[in-house]
């Protein structure tokens, strides 16, 4: 029985041990706290009236991917969110873009995108994203034109920030 | 008066001295005017003595021959396996079996470290997670190229942008029969088309 006792003592001071473990080989990777999205919804159409200013680091890629002639940025959000936990950004139209982070790998920061028109989901993907990257959604009409959501994400590495998913919204 | 139907039934305690005080007076009385019961006590005696003596013939085990003789019969029993374990460890004297328990405990929380925790593992298992991304659909076009058609309504697509891509999409879902996606050779830039049907 005494040899039981030791064991199990032994057993539950390895598994202690291995937990502890797990957690340092998490910090040591450096798993950021906090993941930094920014949305910005652009109304792409052909009326002829050029970049709005405020898109000005946007211009050259928008100019690139898509032959419209005005591109007008309808909301910039910023939102903060950490691996694990959904965020959310209202967009214009009545549409809803959830985004959950998973991990961060290899500079990539891997993440689950669903859009939704009201309550019916548009589109799901789950995708990997350049640390600092960008991806574009479009096509979904909006006044007179084009809808161009511009995803933008970037991880920190600090861990001193508050944990709740958070968007600051600024309406053009 | 005491009957003797009644002082037989007391006859075999008075013989063993097991009677009250005054029972064993009153039996007395009564034997010394009762020849039958006198007689009978007297069997009783005979009977006592007989006994006594086949006991002593008698050959009984010793205390450890009936300690081993029952324990015996315990080890014919089936036990439950947890019993029989714990039996087996017990007999393992003292410190060997807990040294021999221990190494093994050690051992199996070690293999568990080296084949689930360890980053080295861990990377082991993203590179093979990473590996069918590889073998799925690419689309490559540019600029001013018209988009190529993925995915078909309410049909998941598995799809991978080009080498200098800010984006690896490894699933993509959506109602829209024509959804379209292509990256900007400049920037890598992915972009996600979702036309929207005509009503």
């Amino acid at each position: 029985m005494l040899a039981w006792r030791v064991n199990l003592t032994l057993l539950a001071v390895v598994l202690l041990a291995m937990a502890a473990q797990g957690v340092s080989v998490a910090a040591g990777n450096g798993v950021p706290a906090r993941i930094n999205l920014h949305v910005d919804s652009v109304v792409a159409s052909d009326t002829h009236e050029g970049v709005d200013t405020r898109l000005r680091g946007m211009d050259k890629r928008l100019r690139s991917l898509f032959n419209y002639s005005t591109y007008r940025l309808i909301s910039h959000q910023d939102g903060h969110t950490e691996c694990g936990k959904l965020i959310s950004f209202m967009l214009p139209g009545g549409r809803i873009l959830h985004i959950q982070p998973r991990a961060v790998e290899g500079g990539m920061i891997a993440m689950e995108l669903v859009l939704f028109q009201g309550a019916r989901p548009l589109m799901t993907t789950d995708l990997k994203l350049k640390n600092h990257g960008v991806l574009i959604v479009g096509g979904p009409r909006y006044e007179q034109g084009m809808l161009i959501i511009s995803i933008g994400a970037d991880a920190d590495n600090g861990n001193s920030l508050s944990s709740v998913p958070t968007a600051s919204v600024n309406d053009h | 008066m005491a009957e003797c139907s009644e002082i037989s039934l007391m006859l075999g305690p008075f013989e063993d001295g097991e009677l009250e005080p005054h029972e064993m007076q009153e039996v007395a009385r009564h034997l010394a005017r009762c020849p039958n019961c006198e007689n009978l006590l007297q069997e009783y005696a005979a009977i006592g003595r007989q006994l006594r003596s086949l006991a002593a013939e008698a050959t009984l085990p010793t205390s450890e021959e009936f300690a081993m003789g029952v324990d015996a019969r315990i080890r014919k029993l089936r036990l439950p396996w947890r019993e029989r374990l714990a039996l087996v460890f017990d007999g393992w004297s003292g410190q060997f079996g807990a040294a021999l328990g221990s190494m093994v405990v050690a051992a199996s929380a070690a293999i568990l470290t080296v084949f689930l925790m360890t980053p080295l593992t861990r990377n082991y298992f993203n590179s093979n997670r990473q590996a069918p991304a590889t073998s799925l659909a690419r689309v490559e076009t540019t600029v001013g190229e018209q988009p190529q058609q993925l995915a078909s309504a309410e049909t998941p697509a598995a799809v991978s942008t080009p080498g200098n891509s800010q984006a690896i999409i490894s699933r993509l879902e959506s109602n829209i029969p024509s959804v379209a996606l292509w990256s900007a050779p400049q920037d890598g830039t992915t972009v996600i088309w979702l036309p929207e049907q005509q009503q």
